[in-house]
Order: C-alpha cells, then structure tokens, then sequence
C-alpha cells in the first residue's frame, strides 16, 4: 500500500504539468472557437498560427490576454506579449503553464 | 501598452465621427445655405460664429485619428513580428489584407450601387476601378488603401526597425515631412505617392508603431514624466493648427485647402496628442473599457459612420433643412447617427442568421456577442 501510494504520487507528479497543460490548452480552445470568427473550428490545429489563420486581429490580441489574466489569473507583462508566447494554442498554453509554474514567458 | 493601444484606437474612431459631424456641419451652414436662409450659396455668413470656431477646433482636435490607427496597426504589426530577429510573414500580410479588403469592396459596392439607384450616379467601368483601388467610394474609405500599402511593406519596415529604429524614424519623418510640404506648397500632388492616400504621406506614424512595440524602454518612457510634455505640446499645436485654419480662411485660400489639407502643425499635433494618451491611457475605469470597446468595433464604424451621416444629411437637406440652421443641433445629431447606426447594424447582423458574415461586412474578428461584447475592464496596462 505504502509502494502504491508513493507510485501515485509520483504518477501525479509526473502527470500533473502535461495534464495542467492538456487542461488549459482545452480551455484556450474553448475561448478561441468560441469568441473568434474560426472558419472551421475543428481543423483549426493547436500548433496553427492564429495571426497566418486570420483567427487573430489587431484587437485581438488584448482579447486573449484579458482572457489568460482573469481565467488563470495572471499578469502578462509587455514584454511577453509577443507570437512565441500567444500564436497558437499550444504556445498559449505552453506560456499559461509556465507563467503558473513560475519560471515566466519568453 | 496593449490595452493603452486599444484605448488610443476607441477614441480615434470616436474623432473619425466627430470630423466628419463638423464637416458636415460646416457644408450645411456655407453650402446648403441657400435651403434654409434667402441667400445663395456658398455663402459664408457664419464664417467668425460661435459654432464655426468650436467646429474648427474639433476638427483639429480629430486630426490625431489617422495617425492614431496608423501607430495602432505598426504596433499590431509589430507584435506580427515578433521580438526576435525574423520578420512579420508574408501569410500574416495576407491574412490581415485579406481582413480589410473584404469589407471594403462590399460597402464601396453598396455604396456604388446606392449611389446609382437613388442618385443616378454613375461612371465608366474604369472609374470605379480607380475609386476602388485609391479609395474614392466615398471620401474617408482612402485609409483602406493607405494601410494595405503599409501591410505590404510591413516585413521590410519592421525588418528595418529591429536593425536600426532610429535611422528607420529619421527616413519616416523625412519622406512624411518631404510629402506634405510638397503638397501643402504646391496645393497639389505632382506624384501618385504624394496624395493624402499615398503611404509617403503618414510613414512616419505607422514606423513609429512599430518602434513603440519593438522598443519596450522607448515604450516605457512614454508612461513617465514625458506625458506630460507630450500633453502640454498637444494643446499647443492644437490651438496654433486651428488658429491656423481660421487665418487661412480669412486671408482668402480656398475653404477645402483651408479646413481640410494637412500642416505641419497638424502632424505635431497628432504625434504629441497621440502620445499622450499613450502615456495616460492605462486606466481600468469605465471610460477606459468603453473605448476599448469601441476601438474592438473601430473598422466596422468607420466604414459605416460616413455613408449613415450622409443620407441623414441628404434626408434633412430635403425634408427639413430648418435642422441644418441649427449647428448645436444639427452636429451632435450627426454624432449620433454616425455611432449609432453603424453600431446598431452591426450589433443587429451579430445578432441574426447574418452572424456568419460579421467577420466579412466588418472585417472584426472577436464575436460582438458573448463574453467579450461588454465593455470590459481591465487592469492599468
């Protein structure tokens, strides 16, 4: 029992980051298809350029952020506001579970 | 700076609106004189009227509006390429022209489709052609082609802006100052690059968007202490460009060349103006998160604000022209109907089967209805 305890805790621990992620990126997905003019949600790939897709415009960037602070609580600072960071996806993702696990953007 | 950006693009399209209700306002009183009052027109009686001064006054407090959206789409552009060494990519250009024009050529179809069923106006095959590709459908619809040049150079200007931004603001500032006093010297373009549509004529503003975004200590040094000069020159150029107007006017020049030709004084206005909202716009208040709002909404307005304005104007020229004696009533009325009715159509289409086709008639991307189709308030940027 002790053995299958710890064996939990290490599959939380090793499963936590990729399920948070998993997590979030289904959350940004969610508020993408569903506040974007997304042609066709479905085919619309996690790792697809939001900007090169025509998801994203020149407000919407703002959108996306406001979304990321007040969803996951956040603070995006200026200087990560950039394509690395919320192109995609998988990169916003990527940036909500860095920020979350505190070692920050790009 | 994002969210002082989009403040900056809500009050430049709510001065869009307000130029035009006071040139509107002014075409009434010296041009449509003759529809209320026994004169004939242009008559320019009410040249030195309370109204008239307060009318030039807006419409230079409004000059700022061009080269506010301008600033905005270079820093827009600027995010497109990124902080690194590569560039904006051509499908992120294509993606964002492709925004832009399917709007554009829908409403200077309908507009040339009004125009020859209610006006019986109507031109050659190769006319609408022209007034397509330089904006001409109606008079502010130049902006469309204006920024699809600046789209269009955009990999190469902001390629140029990550080498060296200073030498890209200094040829920006050369070939805009160079532009415009050529044009304001010899009263008329002697190149295609040099009319008001030409992107010559405003490279400064849009550079200057994308040095903002790409520089985070130039963009930090307008929330200081600067402001504050910014905001002292504003008022500054502000009252020295209206002053300038009136004398124009008065000393004989044209009323177009007067009202509506760009000056130096002008663009100084517009740049310090321009950034001193930068420098103060970061609040999470009510005010704040209205123009956000309304800079969300910005394209499908200024498409739609001038052609509602105008068949208002045209409705009361024939049915009520008592209204046009009355400027305290005739201009906000225009305010009103150039808002309103473009944010109610657009408001109604989010709301019907036409939904679908939100993103083709206004060019908008974020669905007005849902989570984010309420002024939202965010934190201080």
């Amino acid at each position: 029992m002790i053995g299958l305890g710890r064996f939990c805790d290490c599959m939380k621990v090793r499963y936590r980051p990729t399920n948070l992620k998993m997590t979030i990126s289904g959350q940004v997905r969610e508020f993408i298809t569903s506040n974007f003019y997304v042609p066709h949600p479905q085919a619309l790939a996690d790792t697809a350029s939001l900007l090169e897709a025509g998801v994203i415009d020149s407000t919407g960037v703002l959108e996306i952020i406001t979304f990321l602070e007040s969803r996951f609580g956040l603070k995006v600072n200026d200087d990560e506001v950039v394509p690395d960071n919320l192109d995609s996806i998988e990169r916003i993702a990527e940036f909500v579970a860095r920020k979350k696990a505190g070692s920050g953007g790009v | 700076m994002t969210r002082r950006v989009a403040v900056l693009r809500g009050l430049a399209i709510l001065a869009v609106v307000l130029y035009h209700s006071a040139a509107w306002g002014q075409n009434a009183a010296f041009f449509w004189a003759h529809t209320f009052r026994a004169v004939q027109s242009p008559n320019y009686d009410q040249f030195g009227a309370p109204w008239y001064y307060v009318s030039v006054l807006i419409e230079r407090w409004a000059w700022f509006s061009v080269p506010a959206f301008l600033f905005a789409s270079g820093f827009s552009i600027g995010y497109a390429g990124g902080r690194g060494t590569a560039t904006v990519s051509w499908p992120s250009v294509r993606a964002r022209v492709i925004l832009l024009i399917r709007p554009y050529l829908f409403w200077s179809l309908v507009i040339f489709l009004g125009d020859a069923l209610l006006l019986g106006i109507t031109y050659p095959w190769s006319q609408y052609v022209r007034r397509l590709a330089v904006g001409n459908a109606v008079g502010p619809y130049y902006f469309v082609p204006l920024l699809i040049q600046f789209l269009i150079l955009s990999p190469f200007i902001t390629r140029w802006a990550k080498r060296s931004a200073g030498t890209l603001l200094l040829a920006a500032a050369i070939v805009q100052g160079t532009a415009q006093i050529v044009f304001q010297v010899t009263g008329s373009a002697w190149t295609l690059w040099v009319y008001p549509w030409g992107f010559c004529y405003w490279s400064f503003f849009f550079a200057l968007g994308v040095v903002v975004f790409q520089d985070q200590q130039l963009a930090g040094a307008l929330k200081g202490r600067l402001r504050w000069v910014f905001l002292l020159a504003a008022g500054c150029f502000w009252a020295y460009s209206a002053r300038e107007v009136v004398a124009s006017f008065s000393s004989g020049v044209s009323f177009g060349e007067a009202h509506h030709s760009q000056r130096l004084s002008s663009s100084i206005y517009a740049l310090a103006f321009m950034l001193a909202i930068l420098g103060f716009g970061g609040g999470n208040g009510r005010v704040s998160g209205a123009l956000r709002w309304l800079g969300a909404r910005s394209y499908g307005v200024y498409l739609l604000h001038y052609s509602a304005q105008a068949a208002v104007s045209k409705l009361l020229y024939h049915f009520a022209p008592w209204v046009l004696a009355h400027q305290t009533l005739y201009q906000p009325l225009l305010l009103v109907t150039g808002l309103g009715l473009s944010l109610a159509l657009m408001e109604a289409v989010a709301r019907s089967r036409l939904r679908r086709g939100y993103v083709y008639l206004f060019g908008a991307t974020v669905r007005p209805k849902g989570p984010l189709s309420q002024p939202h308030v965010g934190r201080r940027a």
